[in-house]
């Protein structure tokens, strides 16, 4: 995250960066004093325009064709790092037949974005030394989220921008170990370190270390729920997570989750989730255990108890290890580092970790043994797969568009002082004071022409639902664009949202659906 | 008053805090750390301020059951884990039981307790269907 700050250039697609990552803006704050340039992409002027040199206005769900558009731009003007073409990747020749016809013409008419300005993005990207990229969920919730991530790859290849200090792409990580969620393989198609269960020699190391196991590639969140409607999934074991509140189509969602026969919800509230549960079991917070998480930049911290569980609560490690025990599995677990140790020795990436390490200072990942340093950079002199291969991201609409039925795209996001569903951060008084509830942000056009005033309580209905709030009329969003936060339970931003899904991960196209709006009588 | 370091637990940037806590338990409000590699001394509103929610009166403290009215009792422990540990294996099949059960962990979670959902999923329940939030 150090690096942000001694970039000559970022360009922040997606991310409302000072809302959602305070401290990682703090650094964009320091590279803008050292007189870095900030290039800002979003359907929303967010806070971070206020200090851009360029603002792109999009539309949501079309980060894709500008990015295609802006390679074809650095193609085209001969801007692109031969050298680093040349020795480094492979299939470029097809990657630069692909966008031979994204002209940023073409990428204004579905982007809304001037072709002047996809021109000066490109152009500012490909000559900048130390050009960096940031985005988040508002490049991956759309049904293109993994082509435009794979085009930003492309981007940052064909301009040499990857392996060296403040470049590349970079994701910001929405929860505070999302990162390491996915590490220790809560993945359908990984085991822990992003090992294949199909790679025979995963297979014979966890075999070994865990006895037969299932090495399918499993069922993802949005196919589990899809089973538990037909009635394929007999039980669901949820864990510190929401999803009446936080996955997409909440009527979907309840009806699954009344249809599962056995359903254990483990959190430390009473989630809307938790209402549907057969058996609640309650967790300790992070105040009340100990462990490790791994941030944005894959530094793994250790968290230490701070008080002891409330009430009757357990860490959820303790939990687990209970329930393995009690369906016959042979495990004895005495703290976390007990399962930390078997970490080190099935995971690579996080070979060299050990709590003993990491007591004052975390060590970034990979760290294979116990004398490396850790690595702060990834792909310094070659990609982790050895070239850097190009992909070919051809734009195609998917899911929702606006129609006359439902004339607006809604896109869907979080506001600084709440977090996620709003379980934590709703019940302390300090940040529930600053959003008490949930809003509509819309166009000052769009309110005149609908006769909608500033906090009048307005309906968003689209093909999934329809819910209420007040609407909060500013010209920071574009025209015939609404944005809902997610956090609140009484206008649950997700009843609207679909099951659109990016056909290749299934990621929901939570950023982009099509709504309509009218006064609540 | 006693002072714990440790990692604030809201989003992914991973800031040092340092929690000061009375005799009693009662966390008393949270210091930045100020040689913290990631935050250098600063921290955001939900740093500062998230939380007072540990203490909430609506905080889950024992385990609860559904009753067949449909209301929850409270449970203890073993009662609670048992009942868990049966209706898993009566999910079970003889061979795999992807489609059958479905685990959801949590990037609230620590590293180490995710590693456990994965092996509690994949080697003993024997499905490879477990998932967490990334995608949402």
């Amino acid at each position: 995250m150090n690096d942000i700050s001694d970039a000559e250039l970022i360009i922040v697609i997606g991310s409302n960066t000072t809302e959602q990552h305070p401290l990682a803006s703090t650094r964009i704050f320091e590279a803008l004093e050292k007189g870095a340039e900030l290039y800002v992409v979003d359907p929303r002027k967010i806070r971070l325009t206020d200090f851009a040199h360029a603002y792109a206005a999009i539309e949501p769900g079309t980060n894709l064709p500008m990015i295609n558009a802006m390679i074809h731009v650095i193609i085209e003007e001969g801007l692109i790092n031969k050298e680093f073409i040349e020795k480094r990747t492979e299939n470029y020749e097809e990657m630069k037949k692909s966008v031979a016809d994204c002209t940023p013409e073409w990428a204004e008419s579905i982007s809304r974005v001037p072709a002047e300005t996809i021109r000066q993005f490109a152009r500012k990207y490909a000559t900048t030394d130390k050009a960096m990229i940031l985005f988040t969920m508002g490049v991956t919730q759309q049904t293109t989220g993994v082509k435009s991530i794979r085009a930003l790859g492309n981007l940052a290849m064909i301009t040499g921008h990857v392996g060296r200090p403040s470049t590349g792409i970079n994701p910001l990580r929405g929860q505070n170990n999302v990162q390491g969620a996915g590490d220790m393989a809560a993945l359908p198609d990984y085991l822990p370190g992003y090992q294949r269960p199909e790679w025979p020699e995963t297979k014979e190391r966890f075999t070994k270390a865990w006895g037969d196991f299932s090495c399918l590639r499993g069922r993802n969140i949005i196919e589990m729920f899809n089973l538990m409607e037909e009635g394929t999934m007999k039980a669901a074991y949820i864990v510190g997570e929401n999803p009446v509140l936080s996955d997409p189509d909440q009527n979907h969602t309840i009806q699954c989750l009344e249809k599962v026969p056995f359903l254990v919800v483990q959190d430390i509230f009473l989630t809307e989730t938790a209402h549907y549960a057969d058996i609640v079991l309650p967790a300790a917070s992070f105040l009340e255990r100990e462990g490790t998480y791994t941030n944005t930049d894959r530094r793994v911290q250790m968290i230490h108890p701070v008080i002891s569980p409330v009430g009757d609560s357990k860490p959820d490690w303790e939990i687990i290890t209970e329930i393995m025990k009690r369906i016959g599995m042979n495990v004895d677990y005495q703290s976390p580092s007990d399962i930390m140790d078997e970490i080190n020795s099935t995971t690579d990436l996080y070979g060299g970790i050990t709590h003993e390490r990491i007591k004052k200072v975390g060590i970034q990942w990979p760290c294979p043994t116990k004398d490396h340093p850790g690595t702060p950079i990834l792909h310094v002199g070659e990609f982790i797969r050895g070239k850097g291969l190009f992909t070919i991201n051809d734009f195609e609409f998917l899911g929702d568009q606006r129609s006359d039925e439902y004339p607006f795209l809604l896109t869907t996001g979080r506001v600084t002082h709440q977090y996620h569903t709003g379980t934590m951060t709703r019940k302390v008084w300090t940040l529930a004071l600053e959003y008490p509830h949930g809003f509509v942000e819309i166009h000052p056009k769009d309110a005149e022409e609908y006769g909608i005033q500033m906090h009048q309580p307005v309906k968003i209905t689209s093909a999934r639902g329809s819910i209420t709030a007040p609407a909060m009329v500013t010209d920071r969003i574009n025209e015939k664009t609404l944005f809902v936060p997610f956090h609140f339970a009484e206008s649950p931003a997700n009843r609207l949202t679909g099951q659109n899904l990016d056909p290749i991960i299934n990621i929901p196209a939570l950023k982009v659906s099509a709504v309509r709006i009218e006064v609540e009588q | 008053m006693k002072r714990v370091e440790t990692i604030c637990g809201y989003c992914g940037c991973g800031c040092g805090i340092y929690v000061n806590v009375a005799e009693d338990d009662t966390v008393l409000g949270i210091t930045p750390s100020y040689n913290h590699v990631v935050s250098k001394g600063k921290l955001c509103s939900k740093g500062w301020h998230g939380y007072a929610f540990v203490r909430d009166s609506r905080r889950l403290t024992s385990p609860l059951i559904r009753n067949s009215d449909g209301s929850f009792r409270e449970a203890d422990w073993d009662e609670a884990l048992d009942k868990v540990a049966e209706g898993l294996k009566a999910a079970t099949t003889a061979g795999d039981n992807t489609d059958h059960i479905g685990l959801i962990s949590s990037a609230r979670c620590t590293n180490e307790e995710n590693f456990l959902m994965a092996k509690l999923a994949r080697a003993g329940l024997k499905t490879s269907s477990i998932d967490h939030c990334a995608r949402l």
